[in-house]
């Protein structure tokens, strides 16, 4: 296969994975904090100690970090406190025999590129949050890698200079082979050609940004997603949720197939009266979770985005009416195949 | 931080303590003559010497005790423990006793005596082989602690980069060490300049050739105590010179 194959597996700390991504295409590796996704991606760039595995590029099985061609840029820059701004981006075309002269033109024009033109001679100790991740972006392109790796390349950084950031890695990714990790759907929405869900140090999910984003095939890749999974049963255009429930949907397939609906919580109604367009769905109230004006309600089966004034209604235990909207895509939810061995994936069992 | 009043009279006695011998020295020192006592060629010549052989011994002290410290911050468990106890052992060993060791090693009857030919001991490379033993001990320490305030990270990163292990320690770790190596310098130098027990057992006293500063001063106290007092406060401004140049960097750094 031409692109990135990677398996890592270090006991120590729980991980063990298998991923790849295709010439070109960007990876999004979508999971909450502590899920082992930095360590993958040090894996990957081969300065993990004590992880087993083996990573190929192109069909080539890759050596010790310095040969492998693979960027790493990490969530604490890491940026060489003794090096001017202009001597942590030459680094690596000098560290790959560059001349100096030839080293410090690289890095010059890497630093065009990213917008920091002029702060050459500034020790990284004196740039701002968003300026040392630039230089960070700048130092590991300019080594010319095959593959780029970006831990959380937007975290840390103040809204105006995550912007700015995210523009510039829009632009620097169009045609290189990448992985994002973030734990942020945007990002996804953003970047992914593909993604991948990952969970406790395995992959859960793992297909095109599309595919994941809207099917998601577990709960857990759901709620990475944004989204709430709804699992039951194909019925004549209807999904049966269980207890008698019957949801309208799009698609989907044969009768008495297993099926899923993957719903915005923005789409979901809470309360209300009577209406013909909804399906209605008796659950209680698990969390009250504050979002900017909004409130998400979440439930055993469904949850919702209510407008902040109605928290008083919502009492956590208590009783909550979702209303599910009708014509939603539903798609074959099978048991997903195991990917890789050790990819301990709990199957899924659909929701009766 | 401030402490309980009765520190105070317990502070200005452990201050007298170091202060009053200074002033002592200084009183017996006949400043009228103080330049031509320490132009005198015995002074000069022993002073050139103490100068010469610590800056050699300090260069082997960077050149042999950084990659000790480096090979000690690799060691793990009770080894580490151990090895390190050796190796620092020439800190706390009385100076005469190292000198007897060097001799025991280095010297005519020594371990090595016959490969060397004897060739060694009370020479000027007796001198520097005595002060480098008892000065490696504060860049080895000074090293290995300052490795292991890192969390290797950048390392990793110049991996990443593409830079082999040789430019990695040249261009990322030794320049992020630079304060460490040069506290563990200055102390070298400064232990270096001030050897005496090692030097007289291991190397003699001989005039120009391992006749160093030290050496000169108690040879001289009985003779010529006034010459004695001067090349001593000459040390002495030295050494305060030197530990003055040996704490800043780390104050500042962290």
């Amino acid at each position: 296969m031409s692109g990135l194959d990677a398996r890592v597996a270090i006991a120590s700390r729980g991980v063990d994975v298998r991923l790849g991504v295709a010439t070109g295409r960007t990876l999004v590796l979508l999971g909450p904090n502590g899920s082992g996704k930095s360590t993958l991606l040090e894996g990957i760039a081969g300065i993990l100690p004590g992880a087993v595995g083996e990573v190929r590029l192109d069909g080539a099985a890759l050596g010790e970090a310095r040969t492998r061609g693979v960027g790493l840029l990490s969530q604490d820059d890491a940026l060489f406190p003794t090096m001017s701004v202009l001597g942590n981006v030459a680094f690596g075309p000098r560290a790959r025999g560059a001349a100096r002269l030839e080293a410090d033109a690289v890095a010059r024009r890497w630093l065009d590129r990213v917008g920091l033109a002029g702060l050459e001679d500034r020790r990284p100790g004196a740039l701002s949050g968003g300026q040392a991740r630039r230089v960070a972006i700048a130092r590991a392109l300019a080594a010319d890698p095959r593959v780029l790796l970006l831990d959380e390349p937007f975290a840390g950084l103040d809204v105006p200079a995550a912007s700015g950031v995210r523009a510039l890695v829009a632009e620097l990714l169009r045609e290189r082979t990448a992985i994002i990790a973030t734990h942020e759907v945007l990002d996804a929405y953003a970047f992914a050609d593909d993604v991948a869900v990952m969970d406790a140090g395995r992959v859960v999910e793992h297909g095109t940004a599309s595919e994941v984003l809207s099917r998601p095939r577990t709960p857990f890749a759901a709620r990475m997603a944004a989204r709430v999974l709804l699992t039951g049963e194909m019925r004549g255009g209807t999904l049966a949720l269980g207890g008698g429930i019957r949801l309208p949907v799009t698609g989907g397939p044969g009768a008495g197939e297993v099926a899923a609906v993957a719903v915005r919580p923005a789409q979901v109604v809470v309360g209300g009266a009577a209406d013909p367009r909804l399906t209605w769905v008796d659950d209680a109230v698990v969390t009250v979770e504050p979002r900017g004006d909004e409130l998400r309600v979440t439930g055993r089966v469904a949850a919702a985005d209510v407008d902040v004034s109605r928290a008083g209604e919502l009492v956590v235990g208590g009783p909550v009416r979702f209303g599910l909207p009708h014509g939603l895509d539903a798609y074959p939810l099978t048991a997903p195949e195991p990917r890789a061995p050790g990819d301990g994936n709990p199957d899924e069992t659909p929701a009766s | 931080m401030t402490g309980p009043r009765w520190l105070a009279p317990l502070a200005v006695l452990g201050g007298l303590l170091v202060l009053l011998p200074l002033v002592g020295l200084a009183s017996r020192v006949p400043w009228e003559d103080f330049w031509s006592l320490v132009a005198s060629d015995a002074s000069l010549t022993a002073l050139g010497l103490s100068l010469r052989t610590a800056a050699v011994a300090t260069a082997l002290v960077v050149a042999l005790g950084v990659p000790l410290g480096f090979a000690l911050h690799r060691l793990r468990g009770p080894v580490r423990g151990l090895v390190r106890a050796v190796v620092l052992a020439p800190l706390v060993l009385p100076p005469v006793v190292g000198g007897l060791a060097l001799l025991y090693a280095f010297g005519r009857r020594g371990l090595l005596g016959e490969q060397l030919g004897g060739a060694i001991a009370f020479s000027t490379v007796a001198v520097v082989i005595a002060q480098t033993f008892v000065a490696m001990p504060f860049m080895v320490v000074s090293v290995e602690s300052a490795l292991d305030a890192r969390s290797g990270r950048h390392e990793a990163m110049a991996a990443t980069l593409g830079a082999s292990r040789t430019r990695t320690l040249l261009a990322v770790t030794l320049p992020a060490l630079g304060p460490a190596l040069a506290t563990g310098a200055v102390l070298a130098f400064a232990r270096a300049l001030g050897e005496f027990g090692a030097t007289l057992t291991f190397a003699g006293s001989l005039a120009g050739v391992t006749r160093t500063a030290p050496l000169e001063i108690y040879l001289a106290r009985e003779t010529d105590p006034a010459a004695a007092a001067a090349l001593s406060l000459v040390l002495v401004a030295v050494a305060i010179a030197v530990v003055a140049l040996a704490y800043r960097p780390l104050r500042g750094s962290r």
